[in-house]
């Protein structure tokens, strides 16, 4: 659908009317005719289309991250600025440019725009500077010809050159810009996006008076990834469009304390939310077993719920947590599911024609987490099998509370119930993880497919909950008792 | 005056600021307003017989131009070698993602949303899997035409099978040798065909003049190449096509043949005067444009008791899909080189190019030589193990030297490289000696292995190269040849050759990009790793060429014989005296006397090569002199292997190769590293997966995995220098060979922590389980 939107593409402010649903990537290359952004795959996994997106985070600051443009809706560009390598070499090439050029990183150079892009978004927005966090932020962007080796040298020499970065975006914006990564006129751009137009909702009421087929786009990296040329009449509704939506807040209900999360968290906001990590301490060291940094500074958990993939990373995350789904019909009805009971069979939803999901609720008190997923390549991958657990411990040192998530096995994400009846109420031991191992290779009824035979899931399944126990009660010591 | 040599050194590659500032247009970058475009309908079936393709409601579509099948073009057929592919499936199609029928409209989204409204009508047929089901007494023969296609002389197709080609090397008695032998051992190794993944996607933009002359940008490897192709097919002369290559997003062989450029001709010439670009989605640039080849292979080794090889029987299939295209040539490369680089005095092997119903397969970097390295290493493997030898012993003892022969007969000069200088590296990076297998306190096992390689050019007896060398008015010079840059970083090597025959300095010598048929000199083709050795050997005669017409034009104002000038340093002088002398800016454009008067004119050098003294194969015993240079060298890993889950990782790599002469080091640690990288991928993860009916069910980077950053093990690229004589400063070919040992070295390091012999690639994790589950029970 056509709509009037405003956005800053690198220095210059468009009040443009574009496609709703087109992809930012072909308008970059054809209607800007920026060439500088590649199409390596037009599906999210090579990081040859990054570009910077800045806009607001939930509380109102100003956030930049690499995306991928190929999963990126022309409509949710609204009051957002995206720069391309064109952008970055406004005044000539810049000390990451040269970093990659002086260590010839730099082969056919495809893919090169992207690793710039994705280490300039690292310089300015990455907490800590050094090469481990450098390497983890161009996870998302492949290279064919030079095997990494001249890469990771480059992004090594950046970090010791820009390893006194000051935290906050304002001062970084202005060290960058004396130290020539960021163009000066760019840079002072950058401190904040520009007003969107948000325009739509309303008008769109009005055209399409409650369309139950309209489509909700939350990040848009599983969308676009089935939908890589929608049809022109699509009429997104973005889930993204204020604030709000990204909103992790803590509220009281009858006395208990839940948190609520907008339909558009997504996974960046879920782990770097300081109420999530005080409900599921240490639950942060996930967030790099998801995707590769341009997909989760995008993808939803909404998103990751409805696509009702069996093997969906933060839906196993969430089921353990205990979610449940605020359901809003588009007459303004409400409704609350838990999320095991939302996945209806392979692909069906308990969605009603209409309904999308407003948020998630997640119960507030504290518990003990630990998340595995076994996929081909370690990380950055969909996963072939995935589990999640979250307990809580009783005085005595028995387990009081028990959720047991599993992905892969079967054709929805599953709650393994005989599995937390196991463990509730015991202590745990090595006898105990045999036991749940034992349950998890009997779990659901896993396929053979393109990502792992049957049987080598059973396998994995098993694995992961002896892994659940080695590192829930790393005090005990299994590891010695069931690796041995 | 003397000069220190900038040949060793690693000045920054001349295209970085244009690719690292995104300002470098690829093909796909350079299309023009009013340009139609073409989306593709792609067979969902391996093997079917294609019934009613109906395209009226696509040709009613608001925006459409144009709609075809198969049917529009009945004669014309495409080849490389020989011409069995026609541009869009005539009658039945023959892999998962045939081209079946394409939709050119004013913009690709509405040729894509007419796409949608054909509807095509397919009857399946039985689809072949394996080169051994293709052999098999009875299997569908898939090209009941072979007989009558166009072909070349060197390739030996057997018509009424599914062989396209068959190599046959005859040295020695192998039979004989094998019997007498005291050790024999004999196994079966295979992998599946996988793609080349380049992260440019394949584009041609071609264009019909209304003058009647066709012009065609493409990613290609190969713009003259395509030139005759192109000609061949279309039955245009030579003259009235012009082929021009932008730089290349990577093409690791992949764009070495003729790809997309004959259908987008053809478009082209029913809408002229408008061009038509026809681009891959990744989807297609896997499955429906070629791949690498997949191999079943059985290698028999016979030995003395002190593990030296007698005699080697091998049947090397390659897997070529549903069409020839460059494979069969692949095929006739595996042969020649096929022992690896060893000693082995008696020889028979076969290697066929068989059809089967996959994607089809092309040229891939290391050009057969992946394919018959695994198989002569993991036998070898076997031969170790049973004399209870280290492996790397074993290789050593065996090494080819000059004096040797090849498979063909050939006999290797002292050109040779010293492969046992190139293990006693791989030896010391990996400290070898200190043991090949250790388990780790966390229950991991950590082990190594070792394999060697060569490779020699696969060619046409008559490749050649050319270069022509200009000068500007500040005396600087341009050198122009037909060599595309694909991230090899061949101009680079070029201009520093150049650079030191003029005695220049770098920063005045340039090299044109953007290879044309209309412009630039003649060039076989970016590939098989030539581009620096023959390029370099006609820029080399250029530069010789232009200083002699300097001096002959220098010698009247400076009054002396041509031979007693020199060039160097930007002038041109005289050798005993060299005061007295003039810079080149007064010479190369011709020289002026203070009264007026003009002599000389433009200098323009000019350089030619072609591959001396190459022969063909004989048909029957393979005798004969194919390969130009051989390129040697030894690889070796370290891996850690998890024994519960399978969990498997390739820590170490190093390669150590004797290239000759390294004249641009930086840039051959470029390309080994590269190399070392993408056969970790190859060994590790890369390889179609097919469903029962020969579907691909992993034809996007989401499933086909690649090496991803933070996945590369530690990197070592050692180069050994042994000049090659008829090398450029004795430079030879370094681009491919670093993947070519990666899946024995491999392999071989994944078996000896696993405790079984893994003949199957790719190890994956779930590979690696199994393997070990089975060998358990
Ligand atoms: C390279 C790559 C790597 C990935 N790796 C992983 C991984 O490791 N683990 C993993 O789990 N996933 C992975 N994914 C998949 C994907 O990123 C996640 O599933 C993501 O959470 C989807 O969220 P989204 O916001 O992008 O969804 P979208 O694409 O926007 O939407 C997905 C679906 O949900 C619907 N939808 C979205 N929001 C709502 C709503 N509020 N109400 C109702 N319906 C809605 C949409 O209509 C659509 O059908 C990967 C994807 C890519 C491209
Ligand atoms: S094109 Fe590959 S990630 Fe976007
Ligand atoms: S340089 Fe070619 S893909 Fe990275």
């Amino acid at each position: 659908m056509k709509r009037v939107i405003r956005f800053r593409l690198n220095t210059r402010l468009y009040e443009e009317e574009v496609q709703d649903e087109a992809l930012a990537l072909d308008w970059i290359r054809s209607t800007a005719g920026l060439k500088g952004t590649k199409e390596g795959c037009r599906e999210g996994d090579c990081g040859a289309c990054l570009v910077l997106m800045g806009g607001r985070a939930a509380d109102g600051s100003t956030e930049w991250k690499g995306v991928t443009s190929c999963t990126l809706g022309m409509g949710d560009l609204d009051g957002r600025h995206i720069i391309t390598i064109e952008g970055l070499a406004a005044d000539g090439l810049t000390p990451v440019m040269e970093a990659m050029l002086d260590e010839g990183a730099s082969q056919c150079g495809f893919c090169s725009p992207g690793f710039i892009l994705a280490l300039t978004g690292f310089l300015v927005s990455g907490v800590s500077i050094d090469p481990v966090a450098a390497m983890a932020a161009v996870e998302g962007n492949l290279c064919r010809c030079t095997g990494y080796g001249s890469i990771r040298r480059a992004a090594a020499t950046l970090c010791a050159d820009f390893a006194d970065l000051p935290a906050g975006l304002a001062p970084r914006l202005a060290l960058l810009a004396s130290r020539k990564v960021l163009p000066p006129e760019l840079a002072a751009l950058m401190a904040s996006p520009p007003e969107a137009l948000g325009v739509a909702e309303a008008a769109f009421a009005s055209i399409h008076p409650a369309d139950p087929a309209r489509v909700t786009i939350g990040g848009g990296t599983d969308y676009y990834v089935r939908n890589p040329d929608p049809e022109p009449d699509t009429a997104p509704r973005f889930s993204d469009q204020a604030p709000e939506a990204r909103a992790i807040r803590k509220a009281l209900v009858s006395g208990q304390a839940i948190l609520e999360l907008g339909a558009a968290v997504n996974t960046d906001d879920f782990f770097s939310s300081l109420l999530v990590r005080a409900m599921a301490p240490g639950i942060e060291r996930f967030a790099s077993d998801i995707a590769s940094p341009p997909i989760r500074a995008r993808a939803t958990l909404t998103g990751n719920i409805a696509n009702a993939s069996p093997i969906a990373d933060m839906t196993a995350i969430l089921i353990a947590l205990g979610a449940r789904l605020v359901l809003e019909g588009d007459p303004g009805g409400e409704r609350l599911v838990e999320l095991p009971d939302f996945f209806l069979g392979y692909k069906k939803l308990d969605l009603h024609a209409g309904e999308r999901i407003r948020g998630i609720v997640l119960p507030g008190e504290p518990v003990m987490f630990n998340f595995e997923k076994a996929a081909k390549r370690a990380r950055l991958d969909i996963a072939t099998v995935n589990s999640a657990i979250a307990v809580r411990m009783a005085a005595d040192g028995s387990i009081a509370a028990a959720r047991y998530a599993v992905g892969g096995v079967a054709p929805v994400p599953l709650r393994l119930k005989e599995a937390e009846a196991l463990l509730i109420g015991k202590k745990p031991s090595a006898a105990l993880a045999r036991q749940l191992g034992a349950l998890a290779y009997e779990a659901g009824s896993p396929i053979s497919d393109v990502r792992g035979a049957s049987r080598y899931r059973r396998r994995l399944m098993e694995r992961l909950a002896w892994a659940h126990c080695i590192r829930l009660w790393p005090e005990l010591r299994l590891e010695e008792e069931l690796l041995a | 005056m003397t000069r220190t040599s900038q040949l060793g050194s690693s000045p920054e590659r001349s295209d970085a600021p244009a690719k690292t500032s995104g300002a470098l247009r690829y093909t796909d970058d350079r299309v023009r307003p009013g340009t139609l475009h073409a989306a593709v309908l792609y067979s969902p079936h391996a093997h079917a017989d294609i019934g009613r393709i109906d395209c009226a409601a696509a040709l009613a579509f608001p925006g459409v131009r144009g709609a075809f099948t198969g049917a529009d073009w009945p004669d014309v057929l495409i080849g490389l070698y020989m011409g069995d592919k026609p541009p869009l499936a005539r009658g039945r199609v023959r892999y998962y993602g045939e081209p079946v029928a394409v939709v050119v409209a004013d913009d690709e989204a509405a040729a894509l949303e007419a796409l949608r409204l054909i509807r095509a009508d397919f009857t399946p047929l039985p689809a072949l899997g394996s080169p051994r089901e293709a052999l098999a007494p009875g299997a569908p023969i898939l090209h009941p035409d072979l007989g009558s296609y166009r072909r070349i002389a060197a390739i030996l197709p057997e018509p009424g099978s599914n062989v396209a080609n068959r190599s046959r090397i005859r040295k020695g008695d192998a039979d004989a040798a094998l019997a007498s032998s005291p050790v024999v051992v004999e196994g079966e190794f295979s992998f599946p065909p996988g793609d080349h993944a380049a992260m440019e996607p394949r584009v041609a933009i071609a264009e019909f003049g209304l003058d009647g002359r066709l012009t065609v940008g493409s990613s290609t490897q190969s713009p003259f190449g395509v030139r005759t192709l192109l000609s061949k097919a279309l039955g245009l002369p030579e003259r009235d096509i012009e082929v021009i290559a932008a730089p290349v997003g990577g093409g690791f062989g992949g764009k070495a043949g003729i790809q997309l450029e004959p259908l987008a001709c053809l478009l082209a010439m029913r809408f002229p005067g408008r061009p038509v670009r026809l681009a891959n989605t990744r989807e297609a640039d896997m499955v429906s444009s070629p791949g690498r080849p997949g191999l079943q292979s059985r290698v028999r080794v016979g030995a003395t008791r002190e593990g030296m090889i007698q005699a080697m029987d091998m049947e090397l299939l390659f897997d070529s899909g549903a069409y020839a295209d460059y494979a069969v040539n692949v095929s006739r490369a595996a042969a020649v080189a096929c022992t690896g680089p060893y000693n082995v005095p008696n020889v028979k092997a076969d290697t066929l190019c068989v059809y089967t119903n996959h994607p089809f397969a092309t040229a891939f970097r290391g050009f057969g030589h992946i394919e018959l390295s695994y198989a002569t290493e993991r036998a070898l493997d076997l031969l170790a193990a049973r004399l209870g030898m280290d492996p790397l012993e074993l290789r050593l003892k065996n090494a080819a030297r000059p004096g040797h022969t090849t498979p063909t007969g050939a006999t290797l000069d002292p050109n040779t490289g010293d492969l046992p200088a190139c293990i006693a590296r791989v030896r010391e990076r990996l400290d070898w000696d200190a043991g090949r297998r250790a388990v780790l306190p966390d229950g991991r096992i950590r082990a190594k292995g070792i394999a060697c390689f060569w490779k020699a050019p696969a060619i046409p007896t008559f490749t050649d190269a050319a270069a022509t060398l200009s000068f500007a008015e500040d005396g600087s010079a341009v050198l122009a040849t037909g060599v595309v840059e694909l991230g090899q970083g061949s101009f680079d090597g070029l201009r520093l050759i150049v650079a030191e025959a003029l005695g220049m300095d770098l920063a005045m010598v340039r090299v044109l990009r953007d290879a044309d048929t209309d412009r630039s000199p003649h060039d076989w083709t970016t590939a098989a790793s030539r581009s620096l050795f023959m390029a370099g050997r006609a820029a080399l005669e250029a530069v010789a060429d232009a200083v002699a017409q300097i001096k002959r034009v220098a010698s009247a104002p400076l009054r002396c014989p041509e031979e007693d000038l020199e060039v160097s340093g930007g002038r041109v002088f005289l050798r005993d005296d060299p005061e007295q002398g003039l810079p080149l800016s007064t010479v190369v454009l011709g020289y002026v006397y203070p009264n007026g008067n003009a002599i000389g004119g433009p200098v323009i050098g000019r350089g030619r090569y072609i591959a001396r003294g190459l022969s063909g194969m004989d048909p029957d015993t393979g005798e004969g002199r194919p390969g130009l240079e051989w390129t040697m060298g030894a690889e070796g890993v370290e891996v850690e292997l998890d024994p519960r889950d399978g969990g498997f990782r390739v820590t170490k790599a190093a390669c150590a190769m004797d290239v000759g002469r390294l004249i641009h080091p930086a840039l051959a640690r470029g390309q080994v590293v590269g190399a070392m990288g993408m056969g970790i991928g190859y060994a590790t993860r890369e390889a179609f997966v097919f469903d029962s009916r020969q579907g691909v069910q992993n034809g996007s980077l989401r499933d086909y995995k690649l090496l991803r950053y933070g996945e590369e093990p530690e990197y070592f690229a050692d180069f050994v220098e042994t000049p090659q004589g008829d090398g450029p400063y004795g430079a030879r070919g370094l681009g491919e060979q670093g993947i070519i040992g990666m899946p024995g070295a491999i392999a071989q390091a994944a078996s000896l922590a696993a405790g079984v012999e893994l003949n199957e690639l790719p190890l994956t994790p779930e590979h690696l389980w199994r393997a070990m589950r089975e060998a358990r029970s």
